[in-house]
């Protein structure tokens, strides 16, 4: 386990009991055990939805275990990511329409790198601009939320001004196809790029945080911030590199969401960080592993939701935050949150 | 450099005193609102010689230009509407409802420091309890009512749907609250939406009669069900005061006992009034789609809400949610009920938001889910921030600010950016100038003021240039109104973390240390003044 923010080892044991039973839950409501097809499918979808989610909602909760702020602006560093990928995209590779093989790979790559570096820098630079002043003038925290909330506005209506709030087409790089079928559940390629995509980078992030220095210097803000500055870690540096990982990973969720879609706006970031919110807190915000599994556990409920809920797909937001509410009435500080967290 | 750091520092402290003093005025002229009924009198001449000792140390100009901005501003509310066309549309349906929307959302988040993200559902419910009671929705209700008697209904509805929401969630914690908000606000929002056969869904409810005196229906049976309730209301409050009467020694059993009778007696007459009153009613105006009468009835109601959460500020249940915010865990081992005391600042926030929505429904007389998005929420939370938490006066400024230029940013066109520039320029060299020759203090120091000066200057010279992007903004407005508001909303925010307006209390917080010295140095020289220990709620 990995103590980013207050929690103990012994969780594991606390995750194993609780993946199996949201299944048994929802393959126990009524109408859809029989669409064997229908569940595997939302499974998959549930996955690929929940991969997201969860790479975007690393980006809060790493900000929130570091600084204690609901990065409110996260969801247009998301924006930012696939904005960048599509303009890379359309300006350099686009124009030969739908590659395959190696080619496909490169022109991924080349998106993708660009896609994280900016947003990357887009969130550096948030925390540089608008949170630092703030947090060295020791503003209370809702000033601090106030200022994310203005930054996130800033950002979403300056790409409305720019880009206008018409749809813009992700570059063909990659067209849809199938890769299994089997009776009847469709697994697409770039399915299995997301998720691969999303797993490669929890994997990475979570060796990174856990094993590596500056990892270790993030936790240790995390837990406590001025005895870390006591013990020489630079604050502001590890904040600014918490601000950096968050946008990186936001970034590239921005350029595989506009892959998956196939088109991107300037307000695409406000749902899915919604969302990607909603599975930080339901994971235990400033917990990480909590962030993957509250994303994961998110996307498969809401597809199963929308398959065995009559009418599903309209209340698939519904389902989702009811679900959160739910599981904060049993455990106020989420699946994997700590029990002590006491912030005002 | 010729001023000593001495002189410097006496120089600043005086002016603190000034402002304090000043400020320690006008909250006792305000005091009639925070003290009792019965001392009323009292607490009048306490106020007027609480704002002479405040005015006493200033130059006579600026005194009278001290005591003229309140007054202007009083005599300008009534009239504002006939300012122009503009002035009427944004007064009413921005900065009105926006106003007691913030009023509410203070309470919650000012007051008893829960972040509620999801405020604005509350709104919704109000409108739509408003829509269904009028008879406007696909489904028909047991009774149409009245416009105006929906309030209650409405208060009702919102109030209980804050306990229910309240109730099982008010054991989380800070953010943690945030999100179940925001997660209530969704599921209100996305029900509203897909209810189709109860809401008409998307299309919104539209054909909401308008507030009109006489009643809509002019029914005498609807002025028997008014005065009935009034008579109820009167009881009520009468009953609580006997029940208080008996722990004050008697104090409110007189006035308590007589509520009691005449709310009995008023309810008990009211078939016999209904008809007298129908006809005497007849006179009266006749909404319509004006807005002035609206501009007028909100005035009224946000001035009956400021008297309410002025006082419940200061009231015992007020001192809880300071306790709250300041640390729960201390407030509950002091005995205080946390939970019922949370409950109860949902309810009334909720229901502040409540009564705004009835009269968003009835004077816009068309509502859908489209109203009552999320960024609508972060707006009211952003404007009580912005004015500064725990503040009346602040939530009412935060609200009218950024009411007002979210409105003004609409209609760019009629912002006159030259002349707005050459006062902007006019003003900072002005102020530049008074802390040039040191009549006014700044802790960058004088140098600071000629700088100023420059900035001001150039200003007003480049204006004409200045106004050029926003011209090419007014070109098309809309995608920057919002561009605009986070831009203010982060240099504000950063420049001034504790809002325009801050209660004394958050400021205190703050600039806990700087307040301390200054009190140590002030606390030599001159008689403590008794306004500055944190006694009241947090309000002003």
């Amino acid at each position: 386990m990995l103590p980013l923010c207050r929690s103990g080892r012994g969780r594991y044991g606390a995750r194993r009991t609780r993946e199996p039973r949201v299944g048994r839950t929802d393959s126990a409501l009524p109408g859809c055990l029989g669409d064997e097809t229908g569940l595997v499918q939302s499974l998959v979808l549930g996955l690929q939805s929940g991969a997201l989610y969860a790479v975007i909602a690393i980006g809060y909760t790493l900000v929130y275990g570091v600084l204690g702020l609901l990065n409110f602006a996260h969801s247009e560093i998301f924006m930012t990511g696939a904005f960048t990928a599509t303009f890379v995209g359309a300006a350099f590779l686009a124009d030969g329409g739908p590659q395959t093989g190696g080619a496909l790979a490169v022109s991924l790559i080349a998106m993708l790198i660009p896609a994280m570096l900016l947003a990357g820098l887009m969130a550096v630079l948030m925390e540089r601009v608008a949170y630092r002043p703030l947090r060295v003038h020791g503003a209370p925290r809702l000033a601090a939320l106030i200022t994310a909330i203005g930054v996130s506005l800033l950002i979403s209506n300056a790409a409305l001004v720019r880009y206008g709030a018409e749809q813009i087409q992700f570059p063909n790089v990659m067209s849809t196809q199938t890769v299994f079928s089997i009776s009847g559940v469709v697994i697409t390629n770039k399915q299995i790029l997301t998720l691969v995509t999303a797993f490669a980078l929890l994997a990475l992030l979570d060796v990174f945080v856990s094993r590596t220095r500056i990892g270790k210097g993030i936790r240790a803000v995390a837990q406590d911030a001025e005895t870390a500055g006591l013990m020489g870690v630079n604050i502001d540096r590890t904040v600014a590199i918490t601000f950096l990982i968050g946008g990186l990973l936001g970034g590239a969720a921005g350029m595989l969401q506009g892959l998956v879609f196939n088109t991107i706006r300037f307000n695409m970031g406000f749902i899915p960080g919604l969302k990607a919110f909603t599975a930080a807190v339901l994971g235990g915000i400033g917990n990480i592993r909590g962030a993957m599994l509250g994303g994961i556990l998110l996307g498969l409920f809401e597809n199963f939701g929308a398959l065995c809920v009559p009418d599903g797909a309209r209340w698939r937001d519904v389902l989702a935050f009811g679900v959160l509410i739910a599981v904060l009435m049993t455990r106020p500080t989420g699946i994997l949150g700590a029990k002590t967290a006491e912030r005002a | 450099m010729t001023t000593t750091t001495a002189e410097t520092v006496s120089r600043r402290l005086r002016f603190r005193r000034r402002v304090r003093d000043l400020k320690a005025g006008l909250r006792g002229v305000l005091a009639p609102l925070s003290v009792g009924w019965g001392d009323t009198k009292r607490s009048f001449a306490d106020g007027g010689d609480r704002l002479r000792a405040g005015l006493r140390d200033w130059p006579p100009e600026v005194r009278l230009l001290l005591l003229a901005i309140p007054l202007v501003v009083l005599l300008a509310l009534p009239v504002l509407p006939f300012v122009s066309p503009f002035y009427k549309t944004v007064l009413i349906d921005r900065v009105a409802f926006y106003v007691l929307l913030a009023l509410g959302l203070n309470v919650v988040v000012g007051f008893a420091g829960l972040l509620d993200l999801g405020y604005v559902a509350f709104y919704a419910i109000g409108a739509y309890v408003a829509a269904y009671f009028t008879g406007s929705m696909p489904v028909a209700p047991p009774f149409v009512l009245d416009p105006f008697l929906t309030f209650p209904f409405a208060i009702l509805i919102t109030m209980l749907f804050g306990v229910l929401l309240g109730l099982p969630t008010l054991r989380l914690r800070g953010d943690y609250l945030a999100i179940v908000t925001l997660g209530f606000h969704e599921i209100v929002r996305i029900t509203l939406l897909n209810v189709e056969g109860i809401t008409n869904g998307a299309r919104g409810v539209n054909a909401i009669p308008q507030f009109e005196l006489p009643f809509a229906d002019p029914a005498v049976v609807n002025y028997v069900v008014a005065l009935a309730a009034v008579g109820v209301l009167l009881a009520g409050i009468g009953a609580y005061q006997l029940y208080r009467g008996r722990r004050d020694g008697g104090r409110s059993r007189g006035a308590g006992l007589l509520l009691v009778v005449g709310g009995v007696a008023l309810t008990g007459a009211s078939p016999a009034l209904g008809l007298p009153f129908a006809n005497l009613a007849e006179r009266f105006v006749d909404f319509g789609l004006d807005p002035v009468p609206y501009y007028y009835l909100s005035i009224a109601i946000c001035a009956l809400m400021v008297f309410i959460v002025r006082r419940l500020s200061d009231s015992r249940v007020g001192r809880a949610w300071v306790a709250i915010r300041e640390d729960e865990i201390a407030a509950e081992a002091m005995g205080i009920p946390t939970l019922k005391m949370k409950v109860w600042a949902f309810a009334i926030g909720a229901s502040t938001a409540g009564f705004a929505g009835v009269m968003l429904a009835v004077k816009t007389s068309f509502i859908s889910p489209q109203n009552f998005v999320l960024l609508q929420s972060i707006i009211v939370l952003a404007m009580v921030v912005f004015g500064g938490m725990g503040s009346i006066v602040g939530a009412i400024v935060g609200a009218t600010a950024i009411g007002f230029t979210t409105e003004a940013l609409r209609d760019f066109d009629a912002v006159p950016f030259l002349e707005v520039f050459i006062a902007l320029g006019v003003v900072v060299a002005v102020y530049g100038l008074l802390v040039a020759s040191r009549v006014v203090s700044n802790r960058a120091g004088p140098v600071y003021g000629w700088w100023l000066v420059a900035i001001g200057v150039l200003l007003a010279a480049l204006s004409p240039v200045l106004r050029l992007p926003f011209r090419a903004i007014a070109q098309n407005p809309d995608p920057w109104r919002l561009f605009l508001l986070g831009l203010i909303l982060v240099v504000v925010m950063i420049a001034r973390p504790e809002g325009l307006i801050p209660s004394r209390r958050r400021a205190a917080e703050l600039h806990g240390e700087t307040t301390a010295a200054e009190a140590k140095l002030t606390d030599a020289g001159e008689q403590p003044t008794t306004d500055e220990a944190p006694l009241a709620g947090g309000a002003q």
